[in-house]
């Protein structure tokens, strides 16, 4: 092929079946009028889940040359821009991508079987895929399910097709390393998670996630330069000494065992450092609460509302009564019952849990254990105040934050509550300084419930007990994220989940099972399974590669977007706090034969019948509220809302959501185009939800009922329906025990009763280079020029004085086995890690045929865990992250 | 006018925004870059930390790679900047072994971003900016320079740990920040006078 | 007759891959960007250090006034000349654009070691160019006049090569004391290395070159020693070790020659080894010195290690070059009417 053809046009070629070679050799479209031109768009960049960073795209003669920051004075990023969205010119011209709408020819499935793919014409791929797919509704719409994922967080119309459809089977891809929400929803009533407030914090403890620096995101990486400016302190406890760890106190521990220190962390602040917030504790949580030995709440007989004891004249009143000297601590008799307050339930529980106990677990000195507890509490000046926008606020300049490697383990929610107690010991929920939700910053999110204590939102909140079950199995696991791994396991085994109906067809739309979950092997039995599957896909992920119909959308820098601002996943600072945004991205001019995702989804309606009229996709879009920031989302509202009976463009829709946005001053969708994005900031007191129920006009749970409850409901629910609990070996054992308001030590079936060779345990993180494969960044050629120079990224990483102890030098390959799989790889000896630990960043590794080379090199840490049932956290249903593993030498292994 | 640059090492998290923004302005071929970024250890378990050192050129004032080259292709401009003339440049390559902070590249021939497919876009048009078989190096973009942008790495550090400006004027905010916080250049023991200086780590 | 025909078939090989070089550049060599600098330069050395010292040890002779069998000065610096010409093709070759070398006229760097070895190359080899004409070669005082003027060219010539090795220890090139007395030690005894088997296939004798490379040997012994005593820094150089082990071998066979068994075939045997040894450290000095990183290694720690082995093309190419300055050489003593032998 001459590599002089700069202007060659792309040949359609419908009905030619391709191979690797011809998919790849593909030409770009360029359009002739775009030579001697130069432009400037706005972007929005998509390389990572948080997809907000303001960009500037510069195009000369029609090639995207320059991708960089926007202006400096452009919330979030101002100006700044990580290494991946500097990479983004690879992701749009990037070979490998899907050019044109496939159909498989060859029936045969198999990641190494080439689907010899027919090109066909749009019109043909969308009819042939909306007869398949209104078949199956036809029949049973349940029958449809909807992988979504990290490849694609920018549609708006998938949900309200999946709604309009009729099925209930939307399965998240990244739900089962992701279980990270429970706490968050219940103390904060956000989703997804809880960040500190940098602009304040004095003292911030981290495990388990990133704030910014780990995998380089942009707007938390900038807010925690100038946090460390400041003089914060950084405390990092972590198997791995990272990027974070270098700018503050490392904390080695254990993998898997962060509940145990940080139940030791709160044994020692109530037991030994024996101060907190009682304030707090009293006006603004059910820690007074008392408990009956049932379990429930001490209610009222008149109001039923639940009640706390009155020291001065020994008696329980209503919460909202007024009280001589409220009781935070203490069991008292009533009516024949000895009840005892919710903390003293806790402080019970946690009285075994001494720095010592959970030395022996996690290793972190006991001495350590004392110190951190002892200064996040003195860090956290219980008692002092703040004023802000004349509103005064209680101020406690701490937080300690976890996320996906603590709560990835059996027993992970009870960690996740752990640390949101300790929180709440020193006050430091929703206040500046302290710990905030990452999400709504309105009232609604903490408004109390009858009981006084807030709704609990998102997944803390019970989803409803749907019988037969649907594919999402999420009637068992009513707190969970998603749950791709059960869907499995009950297409396996459909008695044992009783489940009525079965899969017809697969609608992947940027969710990859294959690579990105557990044994890859049952969700490739299952694609071989399904009748029909479809990919919405940018490029050739395994998923697509088994599916039978291939519809190529635009990779995000042709992708119009507009979209509402949602308060990031790692921190938050006086960057962003009070913004509300709307960004826009000016498409660059599509490559190739692909269309907008949403433009697909719209066609796939129409055809099918489920884009007009009521419970049309237009109506269901008409009536939808942002997941994530609710009413301040970009929500169609009167007078503008869509007419169900007319075909919409996008630009229709984007014009109605600007007139419909809760801040719009008068401005269009043509001036947010124009400008690139509309700002209006807040007063900064409504960014903590404090502001909303102050004093102690809401509470969050302290000693978690609503776990009691949801059991109960549970439990309930089951025996209604005459059915046990599915693939587990004793429901009490194994479920309903872990259902408990007081958090405990789980134990874990990769840290008790191991065989004494797997003496190691394994660990994953996500890098600069590596954050989800959001935008391909594994496959991307600048990225991979510099991972292959990072020491310690795509290898099995060891403690220097393990390996040496194994006989192992640094570059020996060696091969990892947990009791589930195995994967081979070179050894990197590193004094940054737990003598116990085993480090496998990334997701590198597995691939197919036609995959991009950089798909196919390992190690894969995925092939290292399993998601049997036995092994996850019965209540978010999350996958255990840290197995335990032996390592041996291999000969003869190469990179 | 004297351009420099001062990098903090207490504030680099070792994501290399930096060089792929360099890669990204600059447009240079497949395994040639002018930015690096060493990333090491140090310390001993439990007391160990990732380091990290983001190297420009360091745009010494004395440079060596100026010194050797034959054909006078590379030069010290007045600004301070070491810069190299493609079309002088005879490929002999004295600079690269000339150089201690190894900031110099051989552009040996051009690879593909994407090995085993085609040259993109991308590359077919930028490659017109290069000429095989000569020497590059980073010019601290002279082109953005001109148009009174700082430099891309500058631009993008997502920690803001580096500054750039002018050394000679004593109250720029890069010879401020020079003062306040004790930056001195990389192995300054060579005595080549980089203008690049390097503060914590 | 076979020799020259094997030299005929190389010479063809090394033609085909000099054009091969000519249009595609470095495709195909092993060259990296840990070891830019490989067998090209490392051959431009070999050649240049070993025709140049030839050069010096006839200049040397022809101003003592020593007695050289018939001829000999003739095709000592006809061969010595090819060799420089060679040298001058293969760094030709080792440039990215050989053709901008005219460049390094109009630039006037003169602090670069580069121009320096251009100039004082360009000069040795005029020099060496002109001395092929009879109106120099058969002068009385003109020969005198020439000698004078090539000793301080080549002289100047092999000086400047101490200055190219990479030292990363300091930025730049520095030279220290022993390596420029070891460059000139070296180049001196390639030269008569390259005379002595130059003549034994003449069948022309000169045993005083091969007392010289005696005692040539022995000073690099002192100087080897003296690189053994002289670095702060311990490690060991199996390399230099080899090189060492050489050079012992050296003064042996030739203290054997002068004292027990002066057979021409030690000597020859001698002035092989001393040519091999030439080459070896012309490795050593640049490719071996790649091997470090510039920015020591804590810096970098895992860095994966790259190597160098030079490929296939840049063998045929030294080989071959080697072997049409060989063949150049017959030419231009056939052409002088010199050749001792018809075709």
């Amino acid at each position: 092929m001459s590599r002089q053809a700069y202007r060659s046009t792309l040949s359609e070629s419908a009905g030619t079946i391709h191979t690797l070679e011809s998919m790849t050799s593909r030409w770009e479209r360029i359009d002739p009028s775009d030579e001697g031109k130069t432009q400037v768009l706005h972007g929005i960049c998509r390389m990572c889940m948080q997809g907000d960073c303001a960009t500037k795209i510069t195009l000369e003669d029609g090639i995207v040359t320059r991708v960089e920051g926007a202006g400096t004075d452009i919330p979030p990023n101002y100006g700044n821009l990580c290494p991946r969205g500097n990479s983004a010119a690879m992701n749009l011209y990037n070979p490998y991508r899907v050019k044109a709408p496939l159909i498989r020819t060859n029936p045969e499935k198999g990641l190494d079987v080439d689907p010899k793919w027919k090109e066909v014409t749009w019109e043909e791929a969308l009819d042939y895929t909306a007869k398949k797919l209104k078949e199956v509704r036809d029949e049973d719409p349940r029958g449809l399910a909807i992988c979504e994922g990290w490849g694609n967080r920018e549609t708006i119309v998938r949900v309200p097709f999946k709604i309009a459809y009729g099925t209930p089977n939307e399965i998240g891809a990244h739900g089962s390393f992701c279980t990270v929400h429970y706490g968050t929803g219940l103390i904060h009533g956000n989703f997804p998670v809880s960040v500190v407030d940098l602009e304040h914090c004095e003292y911030h403890i981290t495990l388990g996630r990133t704030i910014g620096p780990n995998f380089a995101t942009v707007p938390g990486t900038r807010k925690l330069s100038q946090a460390l400016e400041r003089g914060m302190k950084l405390v990092v406890v972590d198997p791995r000494s990272s990027h974070e760890a270098a700018k503050g106190e490392w904390v080695p521990i254990k993998p898997g065992t962060d509940l145990a220190f940080l139940l030791a962390m709160a044994h020692s602040i109530l037991f030994e450092v024996g101060r907190y917030d009682v304030w707090f504790l009293k006006n603004r949580t059910n820690a007074p609460y008392l408990i009956t030995p049932g379990g429930d709440y001490l209610r009222d007989e008149a109001t039923g509302k639940p009640m706390m004891w009155d020291l001065s004249d020994s008696t329980p009143k209503p919460f909202d009564a007024s009280f001589g000297d409220l009781a935070l601590e203490g069991s008292f008799e009533w009516k024949g019952q000895t009840c005892s307050t919710g903390f003293t339930k806790i402080k019970e529980g946690f009285k075994e849990y001494t720095p010592e106990w959970a030395e022996k677990i996690s290793t972190v000195p006991a001495a350590t254990t004392r110190r951190i507890a002892r200064e996040f509490i003195d860090h956290a000046r219980i008692g002092s105040t703040i004023e802000i926008d004349g509103f005064t606020f209680p101020f406690r300049p701490v937080s300690l934050n976890c996320e996906r490697n603590v709560m990835n383990h059996k027993g992970g929610t009870h960690a996740d509550l752990v640390g949101k107690i300790i929180n709440m010991l020193a006050g430091a929920i929703e206040v500046p300084g302290g710990c905030l939700g990452c999400g709504y910053r309105g009232g609604a999110a903490i408004a109390p419930s009858p009981d006084g204590t807030m709704f609990p939102g998102y997944e803390s909140h019970d989803r409803p007990f749907v019988f037969p079950p649907d594919l999402t199995m999420q009637s068992f696991y009513p707190n969970s994220h998603t749950t791709p791994h059960l869907t499995a396991a009950a297409l396996r085994n459909p008695e044992e989940y009783h489940l009525e109906y079965q899969l017809k067809a697969w609608l992947n739309l940027g969710g990859n099972l294959i690579r990105f979950n557990a044994e890859p092997e049952q969700y490739i039995e299952m694609m071989r399974k399904v009748p029909f599957s479809v990919s919405i896909a940018y490029q050739m992920d395994e998923p697509t590669f088994l599916s039978d119909v291939v519809l190529p959308e635009h990779c995000f820098m042709e992708r119009e977007r507009l979209a509402p601002f949602w308060p990031q996943h790692q921190a938050t600072s006086d960057e962003v706090s009070g913004l509300q945004m709307l960004q826009y991205r000016q498409p660059v001019k599509p490559l190739y034969n692909t269309m907008h995702v949403d433009d697909i989804l719209m066609e796939l309606a129409e055809r099918i019948g489920i884009l007009r009229g009521e419970g049309g996709v237009y109506d269901i879009m008409n009536h939808d509220v942002d997941y994530i920031i609710k009413e301040d989302g970009l929500n169609l509202r009167e007078p503008y809302l869509l007419d169900i009976n007319t075909k919409h463009t996008r630009q229709e829709i984007y014009e109605k959501q600007v007139l419909s946005w809760k801040y719009n001053q008068g401005e269009t969708f043509a001036d947010v185009q124009r400008e690139g994005h509309l700002v209006k900031w807040q007063p900064k007191k409504t960014h903590y939800t404090y502001y909303y129920y102050p004093d102690n006009q809401t509470r969050h749970e302290f000693y978690i009922m609503n776990l009691k409850h949801t059991a109960d409901r549970l439990r309930a629910n089951l025996e209604k329906h005459g059915v046990k609990f599915p693939g587990v070996a004793d429901q009490e054992r194994d479920v309903f025990r872990f259902y408990n308001p007081v958090p405990f030590w789980t134990g874990s079936p990769e840290l008790d009763d191991i065989p004494p060779e797997y003496d190691l345990w394994a660990m994953n993180w996500k890098s600069p280079y590596f954050s989800s494969d959001v935008g391909g960044c594994i496959g991307n050629p600048w990225l991979a020029e510099v991972y292959k120079k990072d020491p310690w990224e795509a290898v099995i990483c060891l403690n220097a004085a393990t390996a040496a102890r194994k006989g192992l030098k640094d570059g020996d390959w060696v091969k990892v086995s947990s009791r589930y799989g195995s994967v081979e790889g070179q050894v990197r000896t590193s004094q940054l890690f737990h003598p116990d630990a085993v480090g496998i960043s990334g997701g590198y590794g597995l691939g197919s045929l036609h995959s991009n080379p950089l798909y196919r090199r390992g190690p894969l840490f995925n092939q290292l865990i399993t998601s049997r049932e036995d092994t996850l956290d019965p209540i978010s249903g999350g996958i255990e992250l840290a197995p335990c593993v032996k390592i041996e030498k291999k000969e003869g292994g190469r990179a | 006018m004297r351009y420099g640059m001062l990098i903090d090492l207490n504030k680099c998290v070792g994501c290399n925004a930096c060089t792929v923004a360099c890669r990204n302005n600059n447009g240079t071929p497949a395994g040639v870059s002018l930015h690096k970024l060493l990333k090491y250890e140090a310390g001993v378990y439990p007391n160990a930390k990732m380091k990290f050192r983001p190297m420009p050129c360091m745009h010494c004032q004395d440079a060596p790679c100026a010194k050797v080259c034959p054909t006078g292709a590379t030069v010290q401009r007045p600004d301070g900047i070491v810069d190299v003339d493609a079309n002088k440049c005879i490929g002999c390559r004295s600079c690269i072994t000339a150089c201690p902070y190894d900031s110099r590249q051989f552009i040996w021939d051009f690879g593909d971003y994407y090995e085993q497919a085609q040259p993109t876009r991308l590359e077919q048009k930028r490659r017109l900016e290069f000429q095989k078989g000569t020497v590059v190096k980073c010019t601290f973009c002279l082109t953005r320079l001109q148009q009174g942008k700082v430099t891309a790495c500058t631009a993008t550090c997502p920690s803001q740990c580096r500054v750039f400006g002018d050394l000679d004027d004593p109250n720029s905010e890069v010879s401020r920040a020079i003062v306040d916080k004790g930056a001195r250049p990389f192995r300054e023991e060579l005595e080549t006078h980089p203008s690049v200086y390097y503060a914590g780590g | 007759m076979p020799l020259l025909i094997l030299l005929a078939i190389l010479a063809v090989i090394a033609i085909v891959c000099i054009f091969h070089q000519l249009s595609r550049g470095f495709a195909k060599t092993n060259l990296n960007d840990q070891y830019t600098w490989g067998l090209y330069i490392q051959g431009f050395f070999f050649l240049v250090s070993a025709g140049a010292g030839a050069l010096m040890v006839l200049s040397m002779l022809t101003l003592a006034q020593v007695p050289m069998p018939a001829g000999f000065a003739d095709f000592g610096n006809a061969l010595a000349f090819t060799l420089l010409i060679g040298g001058m093709v293969i760094l030709g070759l080792d440039l990215g654009k050989p053709m901008r070398i005219f460049y390094m006229i109009t630039s006037k760097n003169f602090k670069s070691p580069l121009i320096w070895d251009f100039y004082t190359l360009g000069l040795t080899a005029l020099l060496s160019l002109l001395f092929l004409f009879p109106f120099l070669s058969e002068s009385g005082v003109g020969s005198q006049v020439w000698a004078l003027l090539m000793l301080l060219a080549a002289g100047m010539c092999v000086t400047v090569h101490a200055m190219f090795f990479p030292a990363h220890e300091k930025g730049g090139n520095q030279a220290n004391l022993f390596l420029v007395f070891d460059t000139f030690l070296f180049s001196l005894s390639g030269g008569c290395a390259l005379l002595t088997l130059m003549g034994a296939y003449l069948g022309l004798s000169l045993p005083l070159l091969s007392r010289c490379l005696f005692l040539l040997a022995i000073l690099l012994l002192l100087s080897a020693a003296g690189h053994k005593i002289a670095p702060l820094r311990s490690g060991r150089d199996g390399l230099l070790t080899v090189c060492n082990l050489l050079k012992i071998l050296v003064v042996v066979l030739l203290a054997v020659w002068q004292w027990a068994a002066p057979t021409q075939g030690l000597a020859v045997a001698a002035a092989a080894l001393a040519l091999v040894l030439l080459f070896l450290e012309k490795y050593h000095t640049v490719a071996h010195a790649q091997h470090e990183p510039p920015i020591p290694g804590t810096y970098g720690s895992h860095r994966p290690a790259a190597t160098y082995r030079p490929a296939a093309k840049e063998w045929l190419i030294f080989i071959g070059g080697f072997s049409i300055c060989l063949l150049l050489w017959a030419g231009i003593c056939l052409l002088k009417g010199i050749w001792p032998w018809t075709l």
